[in-house]
């Protein structure tokens, strides 16, 4: 008994000094007190692409609370990325993007939003109309497009919408279509 | 038959947790951000707690996978699967489960909610067989004297 309660406080020591020992060799290393994506993206947002001159700013958003984003299924999704000015948003990490993504989306990661939104918006929005945004992760239970998505509107996108199913879902339709 | 049995459900359990804080690890954010929403811990316990699962998982799977101190991993991950059961059955009744985030971006072995808990039970019993099969048999790499 004394032995395994040694293994435990002596194991989870080691874990918590290697973990974040490990982090700090990150570019952006998790600190030591929680502190929500939403709130960090949104932060990103107001010192950076909100200052540059031609970024889209959302009257309605600086008075009242933003709009609900809308969620979309398959049957939507594929209607809408037949249309026009349409950007399709993975916001998973950029090493699932590299082994599968679907066509014509580009990558900005819920991970690195904060470091990657000023090139990012650059590159993509600042001299092509862009009408609508589809932001999409994993699947039904991640997270991670909502956060993007929040991130997209508060900067004065108003038609940003999020794809529930995901990759898994587009994955699954891959198979049935094939 | 027996040593075969009990290798392969040892490079099992190992495997998934090994992959599992190797998944959370790349991206340990999202992780704090799925304890944030159970709505279990205060904030300043959250970040701490999501590197200690994150880390042990990959510790208590490499010990399992290198079949060394097998008894404490075993017992271990018997107590750290029952946490997990228990979080999730006070998720589900709270009704703040969003997500399991339990492999990360990863979409293998998530099966809902409920599904998660069941998981986590099969696991507490090939863990419970390994620790079984290890006591009666042995077969635990020992050190050379």
């Amino acid at each position: 008994m004394l032995n395994f309660l040694k293994f435990t406080f002596s194991g989870s020591a080691m874990a918590l000094l290697v973990g974040f020992g490990v982090e700090q060799l990150r570019e952006t290393p998790l600190p030591l007190v929680y502190k929500s994506s939403e709130s960090m993206i949104e932060t990103s947002n107001q010192s950076s692409v909100q200052d540059t001159p031609n970024a889209p700013i959302n009257e309605e958003n600086n008075t009242t609370e933003a709009p609900q984003i809308e969620t979309i299924r398959l049957k939507e999704f594929l209607e809408y990325q037949k249309k026009d000015k349409t950007v399709i948003i993975d916001a998973r990490s950029s090493l699932f993007y590299r082994m599968g993504h679907i066509p014509k989306a580009i990558n900005l990661s819920r991970k690195n939003y904060n470091t990657e939104i000023n090139a990012f918006y650059e590159q993509y929005f600042k001299h092509n109309d862009v009408i609508r945004i589809i932001v999409y992760c994993a699947g039904e239970d991640c997270h991670d497009s909502h956060v993007v998505a929040k991130g997209l509107q508060s900067l004065g996108f108003n038609q940003v919408m999020v794809f529930a199913g995901g990759w898994s879902e587009w994955e699954e339709h891959q198979k049935h279509t094939k | 038959m027996k040593r075969l049995a009990y290798t392969f459900a040892r490079l099992l359990l190992g495997g998934i947790f090994l992959t599992s804080g190797a998944m959370k690890w790349l991206d340990p954010y999202s992780f704090a951000d799925t304890i944030a929403h159970l709505k279990i811990l205060p904030v300043l316990a959250i970040n701490p707690v999501a590197i200690l699962v994150i880390w042990s998982e990959i510790i208590l799977g490499i010990f399992l996978l290198s079949n060394r101190l097998i008894k404490e991993t075993c017992r271990l991950l018997i107590g750290m699967n029952c946490l997990f059961i228990c979080v999730l059955a006070f998720a589900i009744h709270t009704d703040n489960y969003t997500s399991c985030g339990c492999f990360g971006e990863l979409n293998i072995l998530e099966f809902g909610a409920h599904g998660n808990i069941v998981r986590n039970m099969v696991f507490i019993l090939i863990t419970y067989a390994l620790l079984r099969f290890n006591s009666a048999n042995n077969f635990q790499t020992s050190p050379k004297k």
